[in-house]
């Protein structure tokens, strides 16, 4: 999906936009990273800057299945091949790197699924709310490490970060810890977007739009300043509202404050070169597929737009929720007839579906590790860039368990991780390691991750570099 | 749990009798125990007191009301009140994020949840395709507006009504000159009023004195507690039984004082109660009783259920909205409508039902065929197919559903750690069959013993509710029980629920949840209790207690703002 276009010979700095017009202001969008913005190496910035590392999380609901064999690969170290469910990966296995035997270790946190969930994606426990006539139901007590990482590298973007959903059968009922995967805070998860022609629009469809005609730049100008006022207007309101509401509201509205700013981060400066990026294409909408959910669809027309986005430096955070926490895809294309989360509690006689359906996911992985492998950069590409932490909420769902959870980083984190990758076996390990380390691989000084139990100082240095 | 005496009693027991003791663990306070939402460190809930359903009734009010919280406009009542500023509204395409659910009601998520940015971003993109199409040119703008939007005068009087309508209150001097300033900004930059009052829309639209409702409340006179402004008490009036905003009559005696008078607010409640609004306010209250909605984003296995088609899905929705709508504004016993032997069904449904004669896609009201056993609410294709899997019929969703929805009882979610594995169809025929470990595992029977022996009442009908005398060659079996109440078939058992004394108790915590936009806390328990025995001596009719909800001195009272 890299994205080559011929662009003006001189002057352009870092920071080069992609610029188009998007409520009648002029917005900016990264260029891809042409080749004349690197050092003669291809490794950096013409500047100096090393090439950016992107963070993501490809998450599925449910585990693995009982049998850990099927995911662990049998042998550890350099020497390891791909196990079953793995296989479909082969062609990346240089860029995988696998950890087996860590547990997510919070033993404040009740309940398989949501503790898993929140384990994986944010090493800390999560608070348990008052359920009503629910089962259960809790919020992360902090962000998801999408967004910690974001919280850092996010506002070198247009887009903080952006969030994916595939399977839209997801439990809503308990909470936001198994609704959703990307967390700002308690009570306030990421939606997903599920239509890649509508992501697509979010990012490109106003500078797609915009393309050719340069429009005049004193109208242009005027327009952002009434942009501006109309947000300042906003902030306003939000900051007078802010002083009469209690404890709680007051952190509702400072994370709407914060989508204000982001919004009004993207407002280009009028006075800005323009520039022709090649105009990406629309995907089209999905079409009904009469036998379910448009899984495979889905995923490939998403893949294409988000190698797209990290191509043209739109955001360098992700997360895919690929199917949720105890929820209940029904994975037709593979004719498996009944809900997911059903099936893991089927017993033995389910045992084949589930398997099939975690090498299947994997399978749905690659097609976006393929898009990230083949977009060059420089002298690496978008999935060397890359570190995807690849993991579910629980290991065997039947029992909910989250002993030996299945953890896979994808990418080599520009040259944070082992490449090639190894698998690194570590039984009864603190999983919350891993996550030290991506945030450690994204240019994050952390000192420790996590909290509670899940809290640690030591990163898995095993699958550094 | 042998005789039900009544629904406090019958939840304490519940709890003492191990769906919490062998079952949960150390986790097992989480089912009750009132927690300020949001509030708690982790792990920390509950505090072993009893269920926020059963603690503090009867023994008076107790402790001070929770804070008040903002509430998010829902989805529909975004649509609503664009609609009361923009008739085009309805042709608008908006990208609007799903409500957030919490405590099973979209009311309680709108007062908790937190945007994403890409919520805020779909409604700054709403109020952009509104205020365009509003004001596309000067001419559009003008006809809009009533007035020449090039005077100045025109568009400050624009802006002082519309940001009214908008913020369900009079605007503030300041936010009136920063409007009005948007707006002159406009003219002198790009040079037409139009232009300028697009922007000075959009400022309006995206204000969170928009997007949000702050039924805040204000401090009371000495001695009194705080209470809702007058403009908040329309608010919190015109969503509750309109789920939209105070109409202009409303609006105007609130602004005007007039809400104070003895026996305003009751006399505005009636007229809403009797307005042709109250079919969106009751539309809107059964949607998040019963999660409605969810049924077209259902899937069924379309090999296993080839006649569940979307239009299906919409017919299966309407039926009960239709039921629920009639027997809420005919004013019967409300308790009919879990044992009623007649419904509303188009042919689509009807040919589900079984049920010969009726063509086309409007609705007829029916009977039901006697034989099937398909009586009331529980009888309905929605819920059955809600509360069952996408290739089987589901006893425990079911017998959850009753449960958690209609009875307001909490069943904690399986334990970590145990096998919920079981045994598969070549091994058991019928439900009631493969279920059986979850009545003989002690692991699993404190809980499912709850639910199962209820849901399985209702295996008659498959997982889209269609009409079945056997499974897998053997004749199904629908005996069951009910909190002491025995019955043979699903008939037996809808007349058994519509008699269960916790059903209307969770009736009116329900309308209270949604129209309070949150759980009740223990100082509340004495009112919901108050509410609930009032209905009962309304003889149950559903617009009884949603006037009694509103003519009560805590329909105004909130909490201190902490």
């Amino acid at each position: 999906m890299n994205r080559r276009s011929s662009v003006p010979g001189r002057g352009f700095a870092r920071r080069n936009f992609l610029r188009g017009v998007a409520f009648g202001v002029p917005v900016v969008v990264g260029l891809p990273l042409l080749e004349y913005f690197l050092n003669s190496n291809g490794t950096a910035f013409a500047d100096g800057e090393a090439l950016p590392r992107r963070f993501g999380v490809f998450f599925w609901g449910n585990g693995r299945g009982v049998d850990a064999s099927r995911w662990n690969p049998a042998a550890v170290g350099n020497a390891w091949q791909p196990s079953p469910q793995l296989a479909p990966l082969a062609p990346y296995q240089s860029y995988l790197n696998v950890v087996s035997g860590m547990r997510v270790q919070l033993s404040n946190s009740p309940q398989g699924h949501h503790k898993g969930s929140v384990g994986m994606l944010s090493g800390a426990d999560f608070i348990t709310q008052e359920a009503g006539n629910a089962p259960y139901r809790s919020t992360f007590a902090g962000p998801s490490i999408d967004q910690t990482i974001a919280k850092a590298v996010g506002a070198q973007t247009p887009f903080g970060s952006l969030e994916i959903g595939i399977s839209k059968r997801v439990i809503k009922g308990e909470g936001t810890t198994i609704q959703f995967i990307s967390h700002n805070g308690p009570d306030s998860g990421n939606q997903p977007e599920y239509e890649p022609a509508l992501l697509f629009d979010r990012i490109f469809k106003d500078v797609a739009a915009g393309g050719g005609n340069e429009p005049d730049p004193t109208l242009l100008a005027s327009a952002r300043e009434l942009e501006q006022s109309v947000l300042d207007s906003i902030v306003g309101d939000i900051g007078s509202l802010k002083q009469r509401v209690g404890a709680r509201d007051r952190v509702r509205l400072d994370q709407h404050l914060t989508n204000i700013r982001e919004i009004e981060r993207r407002l280009g400066d009028g006075a800005a070169p323009s520039v022709q990026c090649s105009t990406p294409t629309r995907p089209d909408m999905l079409a009904n597929n009469p036998a379910g959910e448009q899984f495979v669809e889905r995923m490939a027309g998403m893949s294409d737009v988000l190698a797209l986005a990290l191509a043209c430096d739109v955001t360098r955070v992700f997360s895919i929720q690929f199917s949720g926490s105890a929820a209940d895809p029904v994975f037709h294309p593979i004719d498996i007839g009944n809900g997911n989360h059903a099936l893991s509690h089927e017993g033995e006689a389910a045992q084949d579906e589930l398997d099939r359906s975690t090498t299947w996911t994997m399978q749905q992985l690659g097609v976006l590790l393929g898009k990230l492998q083949s977009a060059v950069e420089g002298d690496s590409n978008l999935l060397k860039q890359s570190a995807i932490l690849v993991t579910s909420d629980t290991s065997d769902g039947a029992a909910h368990s989250v002993n030996d959870h299945p953890i896979l980083i994808a990418g080599s984190g520009g040259g944070y991780f082992k490449n090639p990758g190894v698998h690194h076996e570590q039984e009864g390990g603190n999983s919350t390691e891993v996550l030290l380390s991506l945030v450690r691989a994204l240019g994050i000084d952390a000192a420790e991750f996590g909290g509670g139990d899940g809290r640690v100082t030591q990163s898995c240095t095993a699958i550094e570099a | 749990m042998k005789h039900f005496t009544s629904p406090v009693v019958g939840l304490a027991a519940l709890t003492l009798l191990g769906c919490t003791g062998n079952v949960l663990g150390g986790g097992g306070d989480e089912v009750g125990g009132y927690v300020g939402p949001g509030s708690g460190a982790p792990g920390s809930a509950g505090t072993g007191s009893g269920s926020s359903a059963g603690a503090g009734a009867g023994s008076g009010a107790s402790g001070a009301l929770p804070a008040p919280s903002l509430r998010l406009l829902t989805r529909t009542q975004y649509r609503a009140t664009l609609a009361s500023l923009f008739p085009f509204a309805g042709e608008l395409e908006l990208e609007l994020e799903d409500d957030a659910i919490f405590n099973g009601l979209r009311a309680i998520g709108a007062s908790n949840v937190a945007l994403s940015p890409k919520a805020t971003e779909a409604y700054q993109a709403a109020a952009l395709e509104a205020a365009s199409r509003a004001f596309a040119d000067v001419a559009t703008g003008t006809a809009f507006a009533g007035c020449n939007v090039a005077e100045p005068a025109c568009a400050s009087g624009f802006i002082a009504d519309f940001g009214r309508r908008a913020f369900r209150r009079s605007l503030a001097a300041d936010e009136q000159a920063r409007f009005l300033s948007i707006y002159q900004a406009g003219v002198q930059k790009l040079g037409d009023g139009a232009v300028g009052l697009k922007y000075a829309v959009r400022a309006i639209l995206g204000s969170p004195h928009f997007l949000y409702r702050a039924e805040l409340g204000v401090p009371g006179a000495a001695g009194t507690p705080r209470r809702l402004s007058d403009v908040q008490v329309a608010s919190k009036l015109a969503y509750f039984l309109s789920n939209g905003p105070p109409d202009a009559e409303l609006l105007k005696l609130a602004e005007s004082g007039g809400l104070q008078a003895a026996g305003a607010l009751a006399a505005q409640a009636a007229r809403l109660l009797g307005a042709s609004s109250l079919q969106h306010g009751m539309e809107s209250l059964f949607d998040d009783y019963l999660d409605l909605a969810s049924v077209s984003s259902l899937e069924k296995v379309p090999s296993a259920f080839p006649a569940f088609t979307p239009t299906l899905a919409l017919a299966m929705r309407q039926e009960t909205l239709l039921g629920l709508s009639r027997a809420a504004s005919s004013q019967v016993d409300f308790r009919s409508v879990f044992n009623s032997n007649k419904t509303f069904v188009n042919q689509e449904l009807a040919q589900l039902y079984g049920i010969s004669g009726v063509s086309g896609s409007a609705f007829v009201e029916v009977e039901l065929p006697a034989a099937s056993g398909r009586r009331g609410l529980l009888g309905q294709a929605s819920l059955l197919s809600v509360n069952a899997h996408a290739a089987v019929s589901s006893p425990t969703l079911r017998g959850k559903f009753v449960r958690q929805v209609l009875l307001c009882q909490g069943i904690p979610a399986p334990p970590p750690n145990v096998d919920t594995t079981l045994p598969d169809a070549s091994e058991a025929a019928t439900a009631r069959e493969r279920f059986t470990v979850h009545r003989t595992d002690p692991n699993c029977s404190g809980c499912h013993q709850l639910m199962d022996p209820i849901g399985l009442g209702l295996e008659n009908f498959d997982a889209i509710g269609q009409y079945r005398a056997t499974e897998n060659g053997q004749t199904i079996d629908a005996s069951g029980e009910l909190d002491g109440s025995a019955f043979q078939s699903p008939a037996q058992l809808a007349d058994a629920l519509s008699r269960h004394p916790g059903l209307p108790t969770c009736l009116s915590r329900t309308v209270f949840r949604y129209a309070w936009g949150r759980l009740e806390s223990p100082a509340d328990e004495a009112f919901v209790g108050a509410l609930t025995a009032a209905f009962a001596g309304d003889q149950y009719r559903l617009t009884g207690l949603l006037s009694g909800a509103v003519n009560a001195p805590e329909f105004v009272n909130v909490g201190e703002v902490d």
